[in-house]
């Protein structure tokens, strides 16, 4: 079967979103008029989410604050509201400065109804504490919708404002936004390979090991605090925990045999794992509190890249138990195997969406890989990446509407981002050795907003 | 012998009786002067609106590092040295504006054509096109958030996905919103008398899960909805 991209362009504005149904509506309508074949799949979904215009008023200072921090602050938070996918900010200042955006921005918000939804922003600055206020309102009423403040320290600022954007969006749309979540990901240093982070966009990157081993695939746990990683620091691959706030490192197996890929339940009871500690590949579950072990897969064939399903119920994997790598689904107790009906030769790498709805997985391309997304209401897969170089690890961001990958695109392996349609595709690094990206969820440690004594 | 068990028939009764109406009261919204029940409707876009559409570019994940040429979210730690810190009218806001000037003559020119979506989308605007906009009725007049109701009406629009009909149709669905905004007990309450229609109607309100929590005074655990979905 052939699969085929519905070609859309990155989306900027929410008018152009919305039409995005109606442009493949009348597509489909031409399709099955001109052609009598169905060549073209298309997308199951197109992206319909027109996003929410919210204006954000300038801060008001108070208390040492300055001008430049007022306008970092509405920088930050411009920023964190586009990538939520659902929120269109868009700054005062920019509308005042152009009449003609001004509006525009009057027009897009009309879809909203009757209410213009805008964010003040009240930030005070004493002896580098920050307080933040921020306050939601609804510009036509007149009324305060949400108000809330945030206090941490200066030198966490952009924590601070993520936190406000993830309410915002929250409050707007109850989805649960991305500006404070991070990704892990395995990087080289000289000789070794060590755990990096950093924040959604690339930015506050910072490395988390230094063992001058190989430490590979980190899983992070659902309360934003630990890394599970593989590491050889004892010469075999063993699954180490990283707990960030005190940057402890701990052994969390130690066996014969190979343990590699774990995968954090989303109740944050369970870790599933491959291992080889019984002969071949296969998959276990480990209960968090008293490392009790389940093995999961009981075939001779390789069973490898587990993804827990959002509820937690069911578990994704890859085996080649049929000839070549296929995709598997089975529940978190080892039962009810069934095989995800993808017409593809060699599938690898899955991860189900926080949404449920889809699985990413990489499929062989002659070039490397290329990154896929099986529909499961709908049962089809679509292809997201075609580029030259290999596409590989896809994870999700904690809302489900963006991918994190690495690609060797631009020459060398580095992490890149971009959202469930393909479109919108960001490079978030530039080391050129960076794989195995991992998404934090939006849950950050209320330890991280404090100032460091 | 008989006696008492008369008296104590009697007296559970009562009790009974007694908690019955005092449950009554506590749960009935009705008595505390909450609506219980809010109503919106969705029309499907108009034909003549989606042609203004095709003017949409293709392209598909660019695929160099230039990709910060769509600016929907701006890498900001690489502006970390001070004199990056973007103040008003600095020169250097313009290349990372996310809103480049080039895109601005692009969207008035295909929301003018296309209208359905900047006119008829408002309260004022619903009855302005034969297609077009979803007209929000209220069953509650005194539902005291219409943000909210405008709120997860835009969800919901945007997560539904109209089949082609070319016939009027209106299928109703009923749910409802607990405080933290999951959506329950979703039902098609009317039918439109066309499968893949109602699937498609029922499907925009999961699709939608979870919708923005409840606001903070709204004094109940739960608000139920009817939402019409219509073709013209």
């Amino acid at each position: 079967m052939k699969i085929q991209l519905n070609k859309i362009s990155s989306i900027r504005w929410p008018f152009h979103v919305l039409s995005g149904w109606c442009f493949s509506l009348v597509f489909l309508v031409l399709s099955t008029k001109i052609m009598a074949q169905t060549e073209v799949r298309l997308r199951a979904e197109t992206r319909t989410f027109a996003r929410l215009p919210v204006e954000l008023k300038p801060s008001q200072l108070r208390d040492q604050a300055t001008q430049e921090l007022g306008q970092r602050i509405l920088d930050i938070l411009d920023n964190d509201l586009w990538a939520s996918s659902t929120v269109a900010a868009f700054q005062s200042e920019e509308s005042r400065a152009n009449p003609e955006a001004l509006r525009l921005e009057l027009a897009l918000s009309r879809p909203t109804g009757s209410i213009r939804l805008a964010v003040q922003t009240k930030v005070s600055l004493l002896h580098k504490k920050i307080t933040l206020e921020g306050q939601l309102f609804d510009g036509a009423a007149n009324k305060t919708l949400e108000q809330k403040i945030y206090r941490g320290c200066q030198d966490n600022l952009r924590l601070l404002v993520h936190a406000l954007a993830d309410d915002i969006v929250n409050s707007l749309t109850g989805e649960k936004g991305i500006a404070k979540s991070r990704i892990a990901f395995t990087g080289a240093v000289s000789e070794s390979k060590e755990i990096f982070m950093m924040e959604y966009d690339g930015s506050n990157l910072r490395q988390a090991t230094s063992f001058k081993t190989l430490n590979l695939t980190p899983a992070w746990s659902t309360d934003g605090r630990e890394i599970i990683f593989t590491s050889y620091q004892r010469g075999n691959p063993d699954l180490f925990v990283m707990d960030l706030i005190p940057g402890r490192v701990s052994y969390l197996i130690k066996d014969n045999g190979l343990h590699s890929a774990p995968a954090w339940s989303p109740d944050g009871k369970k870790i599933a794992f491959v291992s080889t500690k019984d002969g071949n590949a296969e998959i276990y579950a480990m209960e968090v509190y008293n490392k009790n072990l389940q093995r999961l897969t009981q075939h001779p064939a390789i069973d490898s890249s587990p993804s827990w399903s959002p509820t937690g119920r069911e578990i994704v994997f890859t085996s080649d138990r049929l000839g070549n790598p296929q995709l598997f689904v089975m529940d978190a107790e080892g039962t009810n195997l069934r095989r995800l009906p993808i017409e593809l030769g060699y599938n690898d790498s899955p991860a189900w969406s926080p949404r449920g709805d889809k699985i990413a997985f990489v499929s062989r391309a002659p070039g490397g890989f290329d990154i896929y997304i099986y529909d499961i209401v709908g049962g089809t897969a679509t292809q997201l990446t075609s580029s030259a170089g290999t596409n590989e690890d896809p994870c999700w961001s904690p809302d489900g509407y963006r991918l994190a990958f690495s690609s060797t695109r631009d020459g060398r392996s580095d992490i890149y981002s971009m959202a469930w349609d393909g479109v919108d595709v960001r490079r978030l690094t530039f080391k050129g050795t960076c794989t195995s990206p991992a998404w934090s969820s939006n849950v950050r440690p209320a330890e991280e907003f404090l100032c460091k004594e | 012998m008989k006696r008492a068990l008369v008296i104590s028939v009697a007296a559970h009764a009562t009790v009974l009786f007694i908690l019955w109406q005092v449950g009554r009261s506590l749960s009935s919204p009705a008595a505390r002067g909450y609506p219980r029940l809010i109503t919106a409707t969705l029309v499907a876009k108009p034909a003549g609106a989606l042609a203004a559409t095709n003017e949409q570019p293709a392209a598909v994940e660019s695929k160099s590092a230039s990709a910060p040429a769509a600016p929907k979210f701006k890498p900001v730690e690489k502006k970390k040295e001070p004199a990056k810190v973007i103040t008003k009218g600095s020169p250097q806001k313009k290349p990372s504006n996310l809103k480049p000037p080039a895109t601005k003559p692009n969207l008035s020119s295909s929301s003018n054509p296309a209208g359905g979506r900047g006119a008829a989308t408002t309260k004022t605007g619903a009855g302005s096109g034969a297609f077009g906009g979803n007209a929000l009725k209220l069953d509650a007049v005194d539902f005291p958030f219409p943000h909210y109701i405008t709120l997860i009406q835009y969800r919901i629009e945007n997560n539904w996905e109209p089949p082609f009909s070319g016939q009027q149709l209106l299928a109703t669905v009923y749910f409802k919103i607990t405080r933290s905004g999951e959506i329950e007990d979703v039902k098609l309450e009317q039918s439109s008398g066309n499968v893949v229609f109602d699937q498609a109607a029922k499907r925009a309100v999961y699709n939608a899960n979870p919708l923005p929590p409840l606001p903070a005074d709204f004094g109940l655990q739960t608000l139920g909805v009817h939402f019409d979905f219509a073709a013209n």
